[in-house]
């Protein structure tokens, strides 16, 4: 080292005034140092030329490395290829629970409540098209063509309408409704003859037509 | 004398028909579903099959039919439509026919014909059934019963 007290105190400072890390006044300091010294004038030139010949040499060793696909090789580092959409499905789901668990689990179990009260109840309001009535109604009927006897319509106690045309076939309708009639008394608004046997009623041109009206 | 139709107007024409058309057409296309069973009632026997007929049996003694015996013979959903009839074939070779009259406030209204047997119109409802006899068959008469589809 210097035998020089002042260039004890100066040396440390020539690498970083080289650098051109010093403030103003001490870069002033240290070069007037260096006007009058010449050791510290000698060092300051061989670090220098140091600092010169590293840059040489990093010069060159940055020319050797081929930097032409640098900015792609370095952004397929920082976003790599797009996962398959399960794969991201999943790996969403898992950090929505990893992350959300109370909310994700309240969420589902709201869910999950909803589906089970509200569809069944759905369910079973909605009516299928057609049926915004309460009953099956027969609001008409008509006798087929050329019809001797008129259609007897009956109400069953559970909201039924029964629709029984009296046979044609035999003119005479047996006692117990066997065979034609089948209904053991009143039989199609039969009217009984002279000799106390039911036969057919015979349709009214201009009668209203029988209907099961409202049930 | 020869009229001019601006292009202008031919265009909103044309677009409106597409739109109104296809309207049109699934108004027409407008279909119900009605269960439509053949029933075999007998004075042959006392079996009812399936049992869900015993309620059926119940109402037509009520009624004081005679018959002790019933027997389905099909069961099916209907499609019923304005457009074209649909048709349940009768084992006595007859078919019935049904088809769909109109809605009017969300009631439909079904026209059901069977050979040698009065038309009815029926308009459908949640509950209830009409049975219409619909010939004779081996012995016992067939009812055609029609109900709402099961849901």
């Amino acid at each position: 080292m210097a035998g020089n007290p002042a260039c004890e105190r100066f040396v440390p400072m020539l690498s970083p005034y080289v650098d051109g890390e010093l403030s103003s006044a001490e870069r002033v300091n240290v070069e007037r140092h260096l006007a009058a010294c010449r050791d510290c004038t000698g060092r300051a030139a061989d670090l220098r030329a140091e600092s010169g010949l590293l840059r040489v040499g990093l010069d060159m060793a940055v020319d050797d490395v081929d930097f032409k696909d640098f900015t792609q090789r370095v952004m397929a580092r920082v976003t790599p290829d797009k996962p398959p959409f399960m794969e991201r499905l999943r790996l969403a789901v898992s950090e929505m629970f990893l992350y959300q668990r109370t909310a994700m689990i309240s969420s589902l179990a709201t869910a999950a409540v909803l589906v089970l009260v509200g569809l069944p109840l759905l369910m079973s309001d909605r009516a299928p098209v057609g049926y915004a009535a309460e009953r099956m109604t027969v609001k008409s009927i008509q006798p087929y063509r050329n019809a001797e006897v008129a259609p007897v319509v009956m109400e069953t106690d559970n909201g039924g309408t029964i629709i029984w045309l009296v046979d044609e076939d035999s003119d005479v309708l047996p006692p117990s409704g066997v065979e034609s009639g089948e209904r053991q008394d009143k039989t199609g608004g039969g009217q009984p003859d002279g000799n106390g046997r039911s036969v057919p009623a015979r349709p009214v041109p201009d009668a209203p037509r029988p209907s099961g009206g409202s049930l | 004398m020869r009229t001019h139709v601006s292009s202008g107007r031919m265009l909103w024409a044309v677009l409106g028909l597409g739109l109104l058309l296809p309207l049109a057409a699934s108004a027409q296309d407008q279909k119900v579903q009605v269960q439509v069973e053949v029933v075999l009632a007998s004075k042959k026997g006392t079996e009812v099959d399936p049992p869900e007929l015993e309620k059926m049996k119940e109402q037509f003694q009520k009624q004081n039919f005679s018959f002790t015996s019933f027997k389905r013979l099909s069961q099916e959903v209907l499609a019923v439509s304005a457009k074209s009839a649909s048709e349940v074939k009768l084992p006595n070779g007859a078919n019935a026919t049904l088809q769909l009259q109109g809605i009017k406030d969300g009631t439909a209204t079904v026209r059901v014909a069977i050979p040698r047997q009065p038309t009815l119109d029926v308009e459908l409802g949640r509950q209830g059934a009409v049975y219409q006899k619909a010939g004779k068959y081996v012995g016992g008469e067939l009812i055609l019963v029609l109900s709402p589809p099961a849901r």
